[in-house]
């Protein structure tokens, strides 16, 4: 025991020393985490702030002028005023405003007495987007109506009011749950992308051999890899959660220490993925196509990361589930806005770990000390 | 009684599945036994199965055996479960790539492999000390192991396996791009562990004086143990066939050997050595069968081990009618014609090519040469010139500054500065034009291996600008030259390793450069394709082509006209072979003829006492 | 004379087609995960909703909520889940994501609408998934537009007409498939112009190529050549998976899309040349590459728009080449834009190559020796 201790301990300060000398290590294991938290947490944002509208006011009277302002004064939108349909159509072509609203002609009698009809024609190309100011546009309009019929008439008429409430993400902003989803990504990237890099790197260069013939057993060997790059798993991990707290205030519902505990459960199955890899192909180039392909991608495009799985088609959905990188995507969001969820937590938590243990074994099945 | 060896194999035998798809056998029905506290040694041509055999004793490959067939290691068997384990924690190995972290210090890489075999601080402080001393390394432990050269990191690496006191230590070609005097070195300290720390070892080599070391030589080819015995034994495999011929005329030696090469089947081999031409006689050939003229003057010579390794595959090949396994007629292409056959070996000359000491004009011309990289100075003031036609030869240790200087020459590092011209151009203002007039065989195989033989040939006489017809007679001609036509369509990572070398010759000559340069390109190579590529070397030098080369292999000097000894970035010698071994001798050394080995060693260690 | 030049260069460029597509290995690489990710993101990139599943609380159990709650199944949208009027279900569900939306209905809803009150519907959302929660949150907003003007009597009527412009029908795939046109043609092309010199340094055959007469001209157009071609070829698979499984309707002319994409290539081929000469093995311009596509990728307007983001970002997007091809892709296909109307893209991809091409030459002249 002691003996194993001293190998796995050589072989561990040997890594590090090795990592830290290569800077390209350290960029991909501290510097992408920092890239990756400032284009997600600032560059990608799914919620509408200021988009530009054109308003076109072809009656100048109080309430249209009202509806201009209002427009305006929301947060989501910017109103440009413009004389005519035309010259809103070229900005509109060129991508300067996102939409336009015409006021007609004689707005305020068609109003009053018969039925009054406003336009708004938007950019479809993105369609949520379209939707979402649509909807924007129709909500700014009829309070600002309501509130001028009350004047006028002194009552509203019947409506109904819909009160909305956001559970687990009060402020609605998409980067309350991009933010968590960075942290898996980038213990996905960590842990496979870089273990397999640097173990297919001692394959290539034939460090490995001399090392097979020395007292030293497979599972030695990939302790003296997994602990380096644990420690640096959790480094990062450690990172996204600082940011997530101090620059993007996204409050944290559930246990830190669970947060914790399931990220090195996840980041010691991210980590066996890359040791296998490399393994099974001891090769860099192949060993790095294969984890971009096999980790980094469905991590980004399967897991529920930025696109709900539950809007896909059900082949790709079952291909989304087979991957552990869904499951403590879920398992961390609910953690971190839902808060200490047991249902959700033992599920998921139990999934992850048949997949560590299973993992873990095939690696130290196909570590063999041979060059077979 | 003798105890129990420390490797026993018994008919043992290990396929692979090959490049091509196809299962192969790498050892076939193999038996050996290295005793112990002896040095055994393998040798052989590439691919004969050294390597997979030595990876079998340390337990990194299996194998297939009969039942009753003991393999042992160390008295274990290695079918045995469990045994491994054991085995590995009382030997060593070092592989062909010794595995030195690059990134980490001498240090660092020595306290890696001490903790991993459970040395204690004070055992390897100790233990280390004195290794370090003894491969001279002691100044140098915080550098990194990336940094050191090549010879050095061998020396490391020999230090790291030595660490732990093994009973056995299996060593795979540790010899390859090490300097001489590094391998004298790395030589002292294998057997001063032997004696001192009664260390067994087995050793695989391409370097066949080395046998001289051995208690034992086992030679392989195509995966069969072809021979084993003493290294005298291999020695005498050529007893009363070698003689030495002195040319006495102008000829040079390595035309006399070109021209006995190409007579049939007459002599095993005839290589240049100590300013005559080695000679070693085919079976029941005798010496005037041969029919020189009388100016040749022929006297017997002791027999070397290379010459029975030679002799030993002379006989192989006989036995099997088809082989091409040793020098036969069919590996070495035809340079002469019958006429300049007939007048070589009547000792008529017809050609200056075939002389020395003829006047050349100069093809390249280096004036006070400097190479600096930061504060470190790489070439120091160096000149010498190059004549049209010569073989020329760069040599000096690992580190000397021999390739820096032969990088500038073809122009893929810029001088500090210094006049350097070369085909007329100079390199410094119009590089893409010299380029044109040169060709370039690299240290290692560089050229693409997804494509085929003929996809790299059309390819490289592209970009030299050939066209059209031109372009399909100079791809026939290397074809037909370096006899290439069966693996035209071959994938170039399928070809053996011969014929990569040679496809290697045939794109650095489609262009008919003026000069080529060669940089190490018998590295690593066994004997029988050192003989092959030389006869095209002098092929080329009779057609005019200037050679420019660097080796390791010191008695390859002898092949040129001139060589020039590099070391710490000063030329140190310059001259015809002779007079090199001139400036060589020593009070001490009285005899006549030294070989390039032991003039190349007195040489530099002269130069490093000055330089003290 | 152009001969001498232009000979070189083509057997130069014969040799980079020869060594990516003979070997099966890279010839996979190259367009087997290319498709596996037009099918995948063509399928997975949507912020679409096709089934909501929500709780239905009605508390006034009058005709009008009834009503209400046929709207919403009847839409297709939404999908019941029963849980006897229990609150405490509901609530499991929801955090179990079982159901996104509880909708409850107070027992004066019918009431009030008779007397033209305003009556109020409570909605829970799970906003785990900001987008698809805002999504599933317009869906309702529309269904009760209806349903309240069908029941809330009014003497006055103001109609907003909204309309969809270029995508009528409201398909995200058809936002998104052009725009991967250029981005998944853009990581190969990348990958294979990092990769091409460090491929020929770590195998050694880069100083064989150095030692023979071609300039560095000719040797960075070689080397730039293929990687554009692969990745206008790349392209076209992507546009016909587009077209054909995906059936997006391309409005503008093909000619017009080819001349902004190799506008594109040539700018991004310089980048991965870049990286190509300053990268000293395999692994690092893997990883130089990685690093660069990253930002480029998810800042270029293709998951989410430009004018989201912060000031700063967007003025640092002028120098983000894929952002004009996505916008170059997107016009083309939705909009029916054609050449003159590209010029505002073309110009900066354009002034983009004079910057990245020339910098290629220098670093392969300065790091090549």
């Amino acid at each position: 025991m002691k003996e194993f201790l001293k190998r796995v301990l050589a072989l561990t300060n040997k890594e590090f020393k090795q990592l830290w000398r290569d800077k390209a290590n350290i960029m991909l294991g501290i510097g992408l985490p920092i890239i990756l938290i400032f284009v997600f947490g600032y560059g990608i944002s799914f919620d509408i702030r200021n988009a530009k509208l054109g308003v076109i006011d072809l009656t100048h009277s109080e309430l249209s002028v009202k509806l201009h302002h209002s427009i305006n004064a929301s947060h989501y939108l910017d109103a440009i005023a413009y004389p005519s349909i035309e010259a809103a159509k070229k900005d509109f072509l060129l991508e300067r405003i996102e939409g336009v609203v015409v006021i007609p002609n004689n707005f305020d009698a068609a109003l009053w007495h018969n039925k009054a009809s406003i336009e708004v024609f938007v950019d479809g190309k993105d369609p949520n987007r379209a939707q979402a100011l649509q909807g924007y546009v129709a909500s700014v309009i009829s309070q600002t109506y309501s509130k001028e019929s009350i004047k006028k008439y002194g009552r509203v008429p019947g409506s109904i009011d819909i009160a909305y409430r956001m559970w687990f993400n009060q402020a609605v902003s998409s980067t309350w749950y991009i933010v968590p989803g960075l942290i898996v990504l980038i213990i996905t990237l960590v842990g496979t992308f870089l273990t397999a890099l640097v173990m297919a790197r001692e394959w290539e260069r034939g460090t490995l051999e001399a090392i097979f013939v020395s007292p030293v057993k497979p599972l030695e060997i990939i302790l003296g890899k997994i602990i380096p790059y644990f420690v640096v798993g959790l480094l990062g991990l450690s990172i996204c959660m600082l940011a997530a707290k101090f620059l993007f205030e996204i409050p944290i519902k559930g246990s830190i220490i669970l947060i914790y505990a399931f990220s090195m459960l996840y980041l010691v199955i991210a980590l066996a993925i890359g040791l296998l890899i490399s393994a099974a192909v001891r090769n860099q180039y192949v060993a790095s196509q294969l984890s971009v392909a096999t980790s980094f991608l469905p991590c980004v495009m399967l897991s529920g990361f930025i696109f709900d799985l539950r809007n896909v088609p059900v082949i790709v959905s079952f291909i989304g589930h087979l991957l552990p990188s869904t499951y403590f995507m879920d398992l961390l969001k609910t953690l971190y806005l839902a808060g200490n969820y047991w249902p959700i937590i033992i599920k998921d938590g139990l999934i992850l770990g048949v997949y560590a243990l299973l993992l873990i074994y095939l690696t130290v099945l196909k570590t063999k000390k041979s060059l077979d | 009684m003798q105890s129990a060896p420390i490797v026993r194999i018994e008919h043992l035998s290990r396929s692979f599945i090959g490049p091509d798809g196809k299962s192969f056998f790498a050892l076939n029905d193999v038996s050996l036994t290295a005793p112990k506290n002896e040095i055994t040694m393998l040798v052989g041509p590439d691919g004969a199965g050294k390597t997979t055999l030595l990876r079998i004793c340390a337990g990194l490959l299996g194998f297939t055996s009969p039942k009753e067939a003991a393999n042992k290691v160390l008295d274990l068997d290695l079918n045995t479960p469990g045994n491994l384990a054991q085995v590995q924690q009382q030997i060593s190995y070092m592989p062909q790539r010794f595995g030195l972290y690059e990134d980490l210090s001498v240090m660092e890489n020595m306290e890696l492999y001490a903790r991993l075999y459970g040395l204690n601080k004070e055992e390897f402080s100790n233990r280390a000390k004195e290794l370090l001393h003894m491969t001279n390394l002691t100044n140098f432990t915080t550098y990194l192991a990336g940094t050191l050269s090549g010879g050095m990191k061998q020396k490391l690496g020999l230090a790291c396996t030595l660490l732990s006191h093994p009973k056995l230590l299996i060593l795979d070609e540790p010899c390859v791009g090490v300097d001489p005097l590094s391998r004298v070195e790395l030589w002292e300290i294998i057997r001063r562990n032997v004696k001192q720390d009664k260390l067994s070892v087995l050793i695989s080599t391409s370097y066949l004086d080395e046998t001289q070391y051995a208690n034992k030589v086992y030679v392989l080819n195509e995966g069969m143990v072809i021979f084993a015995d003493s290294s005298k034994a291999l020695e005498d495999m050529a007893s009363n066939k070698t003689y030495a011929i002195s040319t006495g005329l102008p000829v040079l030696p390595r035309v006399l050997g070109a021209m006995l090469l190409e007579k049939d089947n007459l002599v095993v081999d005839a290589v240049p050595n100590k300013g005559s031409l080695a000679v070693t006689l085919g079976k029941d050939v005798q010496i005037d069968k041969l029919n020189l003229g009388q100016d040749y003057k022929v006297s017997p010579r002791v027999q070397r081990s290379e010459d029975g390794f030679m002799c030993v595959f002379n006989k192989l090949s006989q036995n099997k009618a088809n082989s091409d396994s040793g020098i036969s007629n069919k590996s070495i292409m035809s340079i002469f014609s019958s006429e300049e056959l007939l007048n070589l070996s009547q000792g008529k000359l017809t050609n200056d090519a075939f002389c020395e000491d003829i006047k050349r004009e100069s093809i390249i011309e280096v004036k006070d040469l400097v190479k600096n990289f930061g504060n470190f100075t790489a070439v120091n003031h160096t000149s010498f010139n190059v004549g049209k036609g010569e073989i020329f030869g760069l040599l000096g240790p690992n580190g000397a500054g021999k390739t820096t200087t032969f990088r500038m020459l073809c122009g893929l590092i810029p001088a500090s500065s210094g006049i350097l011209n070369v085909a007329g151009f100079n390199l410094r203002k119009a590089r893409v034009e010299a380029r044109k007039k040169i060709g370039y065989v690299a240290q290692k195989f560089s050229l693409y291996t997804d494509l085929s033989v003929g996809e790299n040939l059309d390819f490289f006489a592209g970009v030299y600008g050939l066209r059209a017809d031109i372009k399909t007679k100079r791809i026939n001609e290397v074809i037909e030259q370096y006899e290439l036509m069966p693996y035209y369509n071959t994938k170039t990572l399928l070809l053996p390793g011969g014929f990569k070398q040679r496809l290697s010759m045939a794109v650095g000559t489609i262009h008919k450069p003026e000069i080529l340069f060669l940089d190490e390109p018998t590295s690593g190579i066994d004997p029988i394709a050192r003989r092959i590529f030389w006869h095209q070397i002098t092929g080329l030098a009779k057609e005019g082509t200037t050679v420019i080369i660097t080796t390791h292999f010191l008695e390859e000097a002898e092949y040129c006209n001139r060589i020039m000894i590099q070391d710490k970035g000063e030329m140190i010698a310059l001259g015809t072979p002779d007079e090199v071994r001139k400036q060589g001798m020593t009070a001490g050394n009285t005899s006549e003829y030294l070989s390039m080995e032991e003039v190349f060693i007195s040489i530099v260690k002269k130069f490093r006492d000055k330089e003290q | 004379m152009f001969m001498n030049f232009f000979y070189p260069l083509l057997s130069l460029v014969k040799k980079e087609f020869l060594a990516v597509l003979k070997d099966k290995m890279s010839r996979t690489v190259l367009i087997f995960p290319t498709l596996v990710q037009a099918f995948l993101f063509g399928y997975v990139a949507t912020f679409d909703i096709t089934v909501v599943n929500y709780v239905y609380i009605d508390k006034d159990h009058s005709k009008e909520s009834r009503e209400l709650k046929s709207m919403l199944d009847g839409s297709g949208f939404f999908k019941e889940v029963d849980v006897e009027g229990s609150f405490n279900k509901a609530q499991k569900l929801l955090n179990d994501q079982e159901v996104l939306l509880i909708i409850s209905v107070d027992n004066t809803f019918a009431k009030k609408i008779a007397k033209s009150e305003v009556s109020q519907i409570q909605v829970i959302v799970d906003g785990r998934n900001s987008t698809t929660a805002a999504t599933a949150t317009a869906y309702v907003n529309n269904i009760i537009a209806t349903f309240s003007a069908r029941y809330a009597k009014s003497n006055v009527n103001l109609d907003i007409r909204s309309r969809n412009l270029y995508n009528v029908n409201a398909i995200t795939q058809w936002n998104i498939l052009p725009a991967l046109v250029a981005t998944l043609s853009m990581i190969q092309t990348v990958m294979l112009s990092a990769l091409s010199v460090a491929r020929e340094r770590e195998k050694g055959s880069f100083e064989q190529l150095l030692v023979t007469p071609l300039s560095s001209t000719q040797l960075l157009i070689g080397k730039a050549l293929p990687p554009i071609i692969v990745g206008l070829v790349l392209s076209l698979v992507i546009l016909f998976f587009a077209k054909f499984w995906f059936v997006v309707p391309m409005q503008g002319s093909f000619l017009s899309l080819y001349i902004g994409m190799t506008a594109f290539c040539i700018s991004i081929v310089g980048v991965g040349l870049s990286i190509s000469a300053i990268a000293r093995n395999m692994q690092q311009a893997m990883l130089y590459a990685f690093v660069f596509l990253v930002p480029v990728v998810l800042l270029s307007g293709l998951m989410s728009p430009i004018s989201n983001m912060p000031e700063a970002w967007q003025y640092a997007n002028f120098c983000n080449p894929l952002r004009y091809a996505v916008d170059i892709t997107r016009r083309v296909y939705l909009e029916g834009a054609d050449f003159m109307d590209l010029m505002h893209d073309i110009i900066p991809l354009l002034i983009i190559s004079l910057v990245t091409l020339p910098l290629a030459g220098y670093l392969f002249r300065n790091k090549t020796n």
